[in-house]
């Protein structure tokens, strides 16, 4: 799992998206890898298991061999404008991209993913961890460069177009860690991505994780009614029930690893090294 | 006048299941009430009967309660044809950018909840309209989405393409001709720009009457009662933080704030000494109990309310009769404790 260079973890909205994130980032710099931990949306959750306080386009180290940025949507255009496009007159270019990107939404969702990819090819790194956006919004970032690359004509737009289309689709380097609880609509959404994800050829799926998984209580009924009532019984029944459920939706997700729910822990940072501890990387 | 209740709250805390029951609750102490949603788990939407499309149908079975299921391409196309000429709707609607912006525009799935959210409370049909709002932005995205839909058919981009005065359709064919934009096109290896400011100068067509549009919905987030839902887990308590800094600038302050699949206080430390294996199950439970106890005291002190709680069930209901029974046990989620009898 970590020889890849690059790990895009993603999941329906709620599902712990951020914390396995920042568990699996924590787990490879453990393992002695140089680790860049990539917010690609929404810095708040990353930040918050990682401690990193404010997070911005510039790299923090919260831990030796563990860096932390995000995406600032603004400062990878101009990036992407500047070295790759290698465009001149920057101030004017910048703003007729900035009225591109509006309107034509391809093209910011392919500057992000540019980003992450060149950042996966620096030597610095050995991984990049991305924290994607949720799964309903995934499947239009993945797709952007070859969106992008049939839109605009021959071009150095859609010569690197092109080439991050060739490194998503190239298991060594890319794959995606798609996450679900085990509960209806995160399970449905999984299902699909992997799905559109596995037809489309766009970006193999490194791992299926589930995750907030309820132990074995290894309590049979029997036992349970013979309890008298109050709250030894109650918190078995209700463990017992959502356990029963979550089985039949774990069916249905077939996930290749599990992360437990983490009882009455508190704070994220909290939660991201209890979580770094469950990964299996073989 | 119908009353508009509007969910909202971070991804994942069952901001749809509460939309669905207080609409079901609503229904049932004898109001017509339309529930609007964005994208229902499949039990959900087997108990209200939904089919996908912007048209409420009836809940089968469920006198007074009607559901629709916002889709945003559809609901752009209807606004479109509203304000803009036949032969430009069409351009519009045709247009290779326009099922981009619609889908894919950060706005334009809010805004298309917020317009549907309009027109069926304008409609006076029902006396209450419920919106389940999208996940992305936790409803902020919603309340903000008229102004940048102005922004967006305002012609500040197109301005910009085409220098200060807005030039007509022919002048437009001159666009690429200012040295910038010739050079992106030499970047982008074509005429994208001017594609674009044709597809901009359409879209402004329609400006006068969407900003008309758009202000009036406006006015309605204001008159809404807004219920806020949340969990005990950091993403969305601080999503509620945001949602209470940045709400006064568009709608009134939540009526009420729902804590979803709250565990009994009274778990904590209930457990004997046995140590047997359901004194071990409690104790667990019972720390997350704990947990969330401090969240909910740190609302109730942070904003001086009292969180709604609804109980952690291991099953979402799967009938009407079910999630009306969940409003119906929660106390203040009736249209007169949310202000709207």
């Amino acid at each position: 799992m970590l020889d890849r260079r690059l790990l895009i973890v993603t999941g329906k909205g709620g599902t712990g998206r951020s914390a396995l994130a920042a568990s699996l980032a924590i787990r490879a710099a453990r393992e002695g890898r140089r680790v860049l931990a990539v917010a690609m949306a929404d810095p708040h959750g990353l930040a918050g298991h990682l401690r990193t306080g404010g997070l911005g386009a510039l790299p923090v180290e919260p831990h030796p061999g563990l860096s932390v940025v995000a995406i600032e949507p603004a400062a990878a255009l101009d990036e992407y404008l500047r070295l790759r496009l290698k465009v001149p007159r920057l101030g004017v270019m910048t703003r007729a991209f900035r009225v591109l990107a509006d309107t034509v939404p391809g093209i910011r969702d392919t500057v992000v993913i540019g980003k992450l990819l060149w950042e996966a090819t620096r030597p610095e790194w050995d991984l990049v961890v991305a924290d994607a956006p949720p799964t309903g919004q995934i499947m239009s970032f993945l797709r952007a460069p070859s969106t992008i690359e049939g839109l605009v004509p021959a071009s150095r737009v859609q010569d690197q177009a092109a080439w991050m289309r060739r490194m998503l689709s190239d298991s060594e380097v890319a794959a995606v860690v798609v996450a679900a609880t085990p509960e209806d609509l995160p399970v449905t959404e999984a299902l699909e991505t992997i799905a559109a994800l596995t037809e489309e050829r766009l970006v193999a799926v490194a791992a299926v994780v589930a995750n907030r998984v309820l132990p074995d209580l290894l309590l049979d009924r029997a036992r349970l009614d013979r309890e008298p009532p109050g709250p030894r019984h109650d918190a078995a029944l209700l463990h017992l029930e959502v356990a029963t459920r979550q089985r039949d939706r774990l069916g249905e997700l077939g996930a290749d690893q599990s992360f437990p729910l983490l009882f009455g822990i508190r704070t994220p940072g909290e939660v991201a090294s209890r979580l770094a501890d469950y990964w299996s990387l073989s | 006048m119908t009353g508009v209740v509007l969910v909202v709250g971070s991804g994942g805390v069952g901001k749809t299941t509460l939309s669905a029951a207080i609409a079901a609750d609503i229904a049932r102490n004898g109001r017509r009430v339309l529930v609007l949603t964005v994208d229902p788990a499949r039990s959900l939407a087997r108990a209200l009967g939904i089919h996908l499309g912007n048209t409420p149908s009836a809940v089968p079975g469920f006198p007074r309660l009607d559901a629709a299921m916002i889709d945003a391409s559809e609901s752009w196309e209807g606004l479109v044809r509203t304000h803009a000429d036949p032969a430009t709707a069409q351009r519009l609607v045709a247009n290779r950018f326009f099922r981009a912006v619609a889908d894919r525009f950060p706005s334009g799935q809010a805004y298309a909840a917020a317009e549907e959210m309009t027109r069926h409370a304008d409609s006076d049909q029902w006396d209450a309209v419920v919106v389940d709002t999208p996940p992305s932005g936790g409803g902020i995205d919603v309340l903000a989405s008229p102004r940048r839909i102005r922004g967006l058919v305002g012609g500040r981009a197109l301005r910009w393409l085409t220098g200060p005065a807005i030039p007509g359709r022919r002048a437009l064919y001159t666009v690429t001709a200012r040295p910038a934009l010739r050079l992106a096109d030499t970047v982008l290896g074509g005429p994208l720009l001017e594609d674009v400011a044709e597809f901009l100068m359409d879209l402004r067509v329609t400006y006068d009457g969407i900003s008309k549009r758009s202000r009036h919905v406006e006015s309605r987030f204001k008159t809404a009662a807004t219920v806020l839902v949340t969990t005990a887990d950091p993403g969305p308590m601080r999503e509620t933080a945001r949602f209470f800094s940045e709400l006064p600038e568009w709608a009134s302050r939540p009526r009420a704030v729902v804590f979803n699949r709250a565990l009994p206080a009274e778990w904590w430390r209930a457990g004997g000494n046995g140590g047997d294996l359901l004194d071990a199950n409690l104790e667990r439970w019972g720390a997350e109990a704990h947990r969330q106890t401090e969240a909910r005291a740190e609302l109730a002190a942070r904003y001086g309310m009292i969180p709604l709680v609804v109980p952690w069930m291991a099953e979402a209901p799967t009938t009407p009769a079910g999630l009306a029974d969940l409003a119906g046990a929660t106390e203040r989620l009736d249209l007169k404790s949310l202000g709207l009898d």
